[in-house]
């Protein structure tokens, strides 16, 4: 027969009666739906949120200080040398130092801009995310001369001279009161508003790292920009590197190094525990739904015990009714659950919507066929479940006293 | 068909029992049609349900078409209901959700008969009641008559070795009782054996031997004599 048969006769059933159907299934429409939609909503922030960082560099490093909180000597502070030796480690292509200077511009309309000046080296240049559109970078030979040279970008350009094709061109900024005329080498092409991972801003100026110390008689860098060449060995190296520097400078752990591989998989896991979680949440409110599919099938079972005597004096076996009731319950799950992701999936389009245009980037949902594959699996589980003891009762029922059942 | 050695059956009511049956025994041949008459109480319906193995004996044994019932198991028992036995119920007990057909074929459907063959042994046991023409309407679109005689083709689908009719009339006007009793009738002439259980001593007339039940015994048995005829012919 059987299986085919009773999957006919189920579906009749459950088809009977549309309203009482809809409104068992509810609890279980709503809980994979909800769970549907805020995995896809989260898979979807996450391969954003990814293609953005792809643009970065994943192989860059970045060393600073980090322990302040103890006796800080200024024989701590990281310096050109360190820069040197990290350059020449194996694994590293390229390290750049980095350090920064205030300063307020003079714009066009009148107004003040204060802007944050960053001092670096032409390696600078390797980490990526830089588009020079006219002239050139920093080079060494701006380092060298201490040169006033300053690489600014776009927006700057047009906001001071009212147009971007400034290269050789000069302009005035306020360091602490310094007034000092800095001579444009490059512009840079201006960065999207609304980038979720940036290298700059808008209003954006890079001068010579021995410019600006020199300003502020200052020898040190915040930070040393580096990049490995075989990520692989990612780890290795950064301990090699911490060790080194520890050696270097007589003194133990006061450097951290991070790299954005290691950023973007903490915000990777973040985000995978916090959809996780919500999920979970949500999951519970399918323990009730699957009580619903329960408690309705008790129901339909008093309600049908006439037939099923009926049936048990035609020849159905207990077993035959047990199976019968139970591939109800696991329809009406099923039922449940394929409603519900459709119905989930729908939202999580509309909420990917919202979020994307909110952020203004590209967040739209995605559905994983794995998170598919376990919610029908998990759905006809709870059919199973759920059905187990309704269908019990069922198959229990002694035959005569059923065919009296008024 | 049928050897009934000494039955006996106790209910236990609570702390309460009851002997509805005290040591039953008769026989039933093939080709025999039989009415089992008795006031209530007096365990012509404990007989019917074990005669048709819904329920089972304390002591005594009971050997349907030569397999002794008495100690099957519950699923053995299902299946001796399935193949041996065709019920008729008093309140036609069909599925209300089902066409006529569907429920001629449902004991086919517990036998694990394909749906071919169940297609066409249900239209012909129709056939046999008159009924083919509405083989796709519902219980509630059909007089009592009419369910009955559903009642009757899908009793008969599995060819059981004896059809059991309990107070088969009993929810039915004179005409349609007439005519349900000379389904019988001609079911018999061609070969079934039939036992009914039935409170009306008209209704009996129809018969060819009465068995009379009281305080969970019988008391008399005999061939009826003037028998009644239906002769409508469906």
């Amino acid at each position: 027969m059987r299986l085919t048969e009773n999957i006919v006769t189920a579906v009749s059933s459950v088809m009977g009666n549309k309203m009482r159907t809809f409104l068992t299934i509810l609890g279980i429409i709503i809980g994979i739906s909800s769970v549907i939609m805020i995995t896809s909503v989260g898979n979807g922030i996450q391969t954003g949120l990814n293609r953005e960082f792809e643009k970065l560099n994943s192989n860059m490093i970045g060393i600073y200080l980090k322990n302040w909180d103890t006796d800080v000597q200024l024989s701590d502070f990281l310096t050109v040398d360190d820069v040197e030796l990290v350059k020449n480690h194996g694994n590293i292509e390229y390290a750049a130092p980095t350090s920064s200077a205030s300063a307020t511009v003079d714009l066009r309309n009148r107004s003040e801009f204060y802007c944050i000046i960053t001092g670096t080296t032409a390696d600078y240049r390797n980490q990526g995310g830089l588009e020079i559109v006219s002239g050139r970078f920093i080079d060494d030979a701006d380092n060298r001369s201490r040169a006033n040279s300053a690489v600014i970008d776009e927006w700057l350009a047009k906001n001071i001279f009212g147009y971007t094709d400034v290269v050789g061109k000069t302009f005035t900024a306020d360091f602490s009161g310094v007034e000092r005329e800095l001579k444009v080498v490059g512009v840079l092409k201006s960065e999207e508003e609304n980038a979720v991972v940036s290298t700059y801003g808008q209003g954006t100026i890079f001068m010579p790292f021995e410019t600006i110390n020199g300003y502020a008689d200052y020898d040190y860098a915040d930070y040393i920009y580096a990049g490995v060449k075989d990520t692989d060995k990612m780890d290795e190296t950064v301990e090699e590197l911490t060790r080194l520097l520890s050696i270097a400078h007589d003194n133990t752990d006061m450097y951290g190094i991070e790299s954005y591989m290691s950023q973007v998989e903490i915000i990777n896991n973040v985000l995978t525990g916090f959809t996780l979680f919500i999920g979970f949440v949500a999951a519970i409110s399918l323990l009730v739904g699957g009580i619903g599919v329960m408690n309705i099938m008790l129901v339909t079972v008093t309600e049908r015990t006439r037939e099923i005597g009926i049936r048990k004096s035609l020849g159905a076996t207990d077993g035959n009714i047990r199976v019968q009731f139970m591939i109800e319950a696991v329809i009406l799950s099923l039922m449940g659950g394929i409603i519900g992701v459709i119905l989930g999936y729908i939202e999580g389009v509309g909420a990917g919507m919202v979020v994307s245009s909110l952020a203004e980037m590209d967040f739209s949902a995605r559905l994983s066929i794995p998170t598919v594959a376990a919610t029908v699996i998990i759905t006809a589980a709870i059919g199973i479940i759920f059905g187990v003891y309704p269908a019990g009762k069922a198959a229990k029922l002694d035959p005569i006293d059923a065919l009296r059942y008024e | 068909m049928i050897k009934a050695e000494n039955i006996v059956k106790i209910y236990k009511n609570g702390k309460l029992e009851v002997e509805a049956l005290r040591g039953v025994s008769f026989n039933v041949d093939r080709g025999e049609f039989v009415a089992i008459m008795g006031a209530s109480g007096s365990g012509k319906s404990t007989m019917m349900n074990i005669l048709g193995c819904l329920d089972r004996l304390t002591s005594g044994r009971y050997l349907l078409d030569g397999e002794d019932v008495s100690s099957l198991s519950g699923k053995r028992l299902a299946a001796v209901r399935n193949k041996k036995i065709g019920f008729v119920f008093q309140s036609f007990n069909l599925l209300p959700k089902l066409n006529a057909l569907q429920n001629v074929e449902l004991p086919m459907v517990y036998a694990g008969v394909g749906s071919a063959e169940r297609r066409k042994k249900a239209m012909a046991a129709l056939e046999r009641v008159g009924l083919a023409e509405r083989y796709t309407h519902r219980p509630n679109e059909m007089s009592g008559g009419q369910r009955q005689r559903v009642a009757i083709a899908r009793s008969l689908v599995n060819d059981p070795a004896i059809i059991l009719a309990d107070e088969p009339t009993g929810n039915l006007d004179s005409k349609a009782s007439v005519e349900i009793m000379s389904i019988f009738q001609e079911l018999n002439n061609d070969g079934a054996t039939v036992v009914m259980v039935t409170h009306e001593p008209d209704i009996a007339q129809y018969t060819k031997r009465i068995v009379t039940f009281r305080d969970g015994q019988i008391i008399n048995d005999f061939p009826v004599e003037d028998r009644l005829f239906a002769g409508v012919s469906v």
